[in-house]
């Protein structure tokens, strides 16, 4: 449609053009007119121009697609806040094994995990690229909720482990929904690793200041780019959310001038800003994730590394004491992004900690 | 058959075309002398750009109302001094114009067309698109206190997607080749702003005045809000400052 309204326009104007200057050769107001219709003439062919161009949600185009609009991608459907959606998920290892859940966190997908399919030698391992992030399905900003994203991970685990306890690890925001699923389903657990999560409750970030560095190159060009590319749609926002993985704005590495690798296909951007602005109010931080994590009597492991402000010695600070029985795993040389940071280290703690490996011993 | 998309994209056309045609030279608020001026200005944009612009005044300007004419250049210096080598800038030319009514109100009005150049991490960017801005307020003895509103669009986008771009969209088949590719090219519409807040212009010494726009933006898009998108660099808030010298007639 865009290449036949572009002909037509063009054609039209050309047309007219001809037709308006023969008619008004004589014409002592020809100037005027003549000008009056060379605008017209540009405005027109600008119009038909813009829309002979791509459009930003065109899928594929400036990010890639999600489930919805390749249907080559594996994807499940699953009913959350009372809406089906399409995830897309990876599944290794024997399906008579004990299943492992591996939650990506905040601005990523499953792409940066996909080493820990190394557990799937003792473990059914599943990923998945959690609703509104990654390759599944964008939704809404309600879909979004705590209490959804809690809901997911029930949803997932009656699809791939009915009637049977999982093992779960949650990294960053995701260790935040865990540590909620640990608190409300805590006969469905065996096991729970939180990789880094950021406060559970709101006091507990009063201690971290300096997290956010604006002075940053990739912030200034995040600010440049503002002026051309507003998030209109889910492509913009995920495409531009992409950059901030190499802005250095969040102060979690050992070395921000140097910043670790992270591949990602595609981030979900709304999802961060939903679930951000859900623990703020009036500029200060809001909420309590911490009610009900008692209740569960499972191994937790917590995973933080040494240059991170919610590393080892946030976690063993102010999370360790919030579960039964929970232990803390540091990883040395190793900011947040633990996996690409210090694979090896994770890796032998991990193994560790879960129990299909203590068995086998 | 229209789309509610197209029909949007119609009115923001159609107002600005309509725009065009209906502008007759009002005059510049506060400048009615000389044949041009030079003027050198500071921005918001990536914390700080600096600009450098020429105003040529249209003749047959009179006691009560002026037009110009002028071109420019805006480059973000902070990004420059932190040596990223992206050639980053932004070339403008427009039509500005004025009136004094009752010796006391003013008008002012200014249409821009802009061209950007802008690599970053995620590919190189080049925005063509239009700006129009308008004022309203009250002449004292020598300067002027008002309201602005300013409407920035951009028409299109030309994008070259980085290797770093690319590179999301490898390994999404395991053993296979996703059916979708980076589409470098012009895209529509990539973005909409609204800014407004309160302007002040005044002569300062000799042949210079000062012109100062402080105020908000609001990106017009449903997924940010007005402090949200601080995380991507979309700040709430615009500054502009601009030095005008007069050249000789």
């Amino acid at each position: 449609m865009n290449s036949d309204l572009f002909i037509l326009l063009s054609t039209t104007s050309i047309r007219d053009f001809f037709l308006f200057i023969r008619l008004d050769m004589d014409n002592q107001n020809n100037d005027v007119q003549m000008k009056f219709h060379y605008m017209i003439i540009t405005a027109a062919l600008c119009f038909s121009g813009i829309f002979s161009c791509t459009k930003t949600d065109e899928p594929g185009a400036l990010v890639p697609a999600t489930v919805d609009e390749d249907p080559g991608l594996p994807s499940i459907a699953i009913s959350v806040g009372g809406h089906q959606r399409l995830i897309h998920y990876r599944v290794f290892g024997d399906s008579a094994r004990p299943v492992l859940f591996i939650m990506h966190g905040s601005l990523s997908d499953m792409r940066a995990y996909l080493p820990l399919q190394e557990l799937a030698e003792r473990y059914r391992v599943v990923m998945w690229d959690q609703r509104g992030n990654g390759l599944s399905e964008r939704v809404s900003k309600e879909e979004l909720s705590f209490e959804c994203m809690v809901q997911e991970i029930s949803r997932v685990k009656s699809h791939f482990s009915p009637g049977r306890q999982i093992s779960i690890l949650g990294h960053s925001w995701s260790a935040v929904f865990v540590a909620r699923y640990l608190a409300e389903y805590p006969g469905e657990v065996d096991q729970a690793i939180l990789m880094e999560p950021f406060g559970l409750k709101d006091a507990f970030m009063e201690s971290l200041d300096g997290m956010l560095n604006l002075g940053t190159s990739g912030f200034m060009n995040m600010m440049y780019t503002s002026s051309y590319l507003t998030p209109r749609d889910h492509e913009i926002l995920d495409f531009r959310m992409l950059a901030t993985l190499r802005s250095g704005v969040r102060d979690y590495f050992c070395d921000c001038e140097n910043l670790p690798d992270w591949p990602v296909w595609r981030v979900g951007g709304y999802a961060l800003l939903t679930w951000e602005s859900g623990i703020l109010e009036k500029g200060r931080y809001r909420y309590d994730f911490t009610v009900g994590m008692g209740e569960f009597d499972g191994e937790v492991l917590l995973v933080g590394s040494e240059c991170s402000p919610v590393g080892y010695a946030f976690q063993e600070e102010f999370h360790a004491g919030l579960f039964r029985n929970a232990a803390v795993l540091r990883i040395q040389n190793s900011g947040h992004r633990i996996i690409t940071e210090n694979y090896p280290s994770l890796i032998n703690g991990l193994k560790e900690f879960l129990n299909a490996y203590k068995q086998a011993e | 058959m229209l789309t509610n998309k197209l029909n949007n994209n119609i009115v923001l056309w159609a107002a600005m075309i309509l725009a065009m045609p209906g502008l007759r030279a009002q005059p510049a608020t506060i400048f009615r002398d000389g044949s041009g001026y030079l003027a050198a200005g500071l921005e918001s944009d990536a914390f700080l750009s600096t600009s450098l612009a020429y105003y040529h005044l249209v003749p047959g300007s009179r006691d009560n109302r002026a037009s110009m004419l002028h071109a420019g250049i805006q480059v973000p210096v902070l990004l420059a001094f932190k040596g990223e080598g992206n050639h980053a800038f932004r070339l403008d030319a427009g039509y500005q114009w004025g009136g004094i009514y009752r010796e006391r109100y003013c008008v002012d009005g200014r249409l821009d067309l802009f061209f950007m150049n802008h690599s970053a991490v995620l590919g190189t960017f080049r925005p063509v698109g239009a700006e129009l801005n308008g004022a309203a307020g009250f002449r004292f003895r020598r300067s002027f206190l008002g309201i602005f509103c300013k409407w920035h669009h951009v028409l299109a986008t030309h994008v070259t997607h980085s290797d770093y771009s690319k590179e999301s969209y490898k390994e999404i088949i395991p053993g296979g080749i996703s059916g979708f590719v980076p589409m470098d090219g012009w895209f529509s519409n990539t973005a909409s702003m609204i800014g407004y807040g309160v302007r002040y212009s005044s002569p300062v010494r000799g042949r210079m005045a000062l012109n100062v726009d402080i105020g908000a933006v609001n990106h017009l898009s449903e997924f940010t809000g007005m402090l949200d998108a601080m995380m991507i660099g979309q700040l709430p808030f615009m500054l502009e400052m601009k030095l005008f010298y007069r050249l000789q007639k």
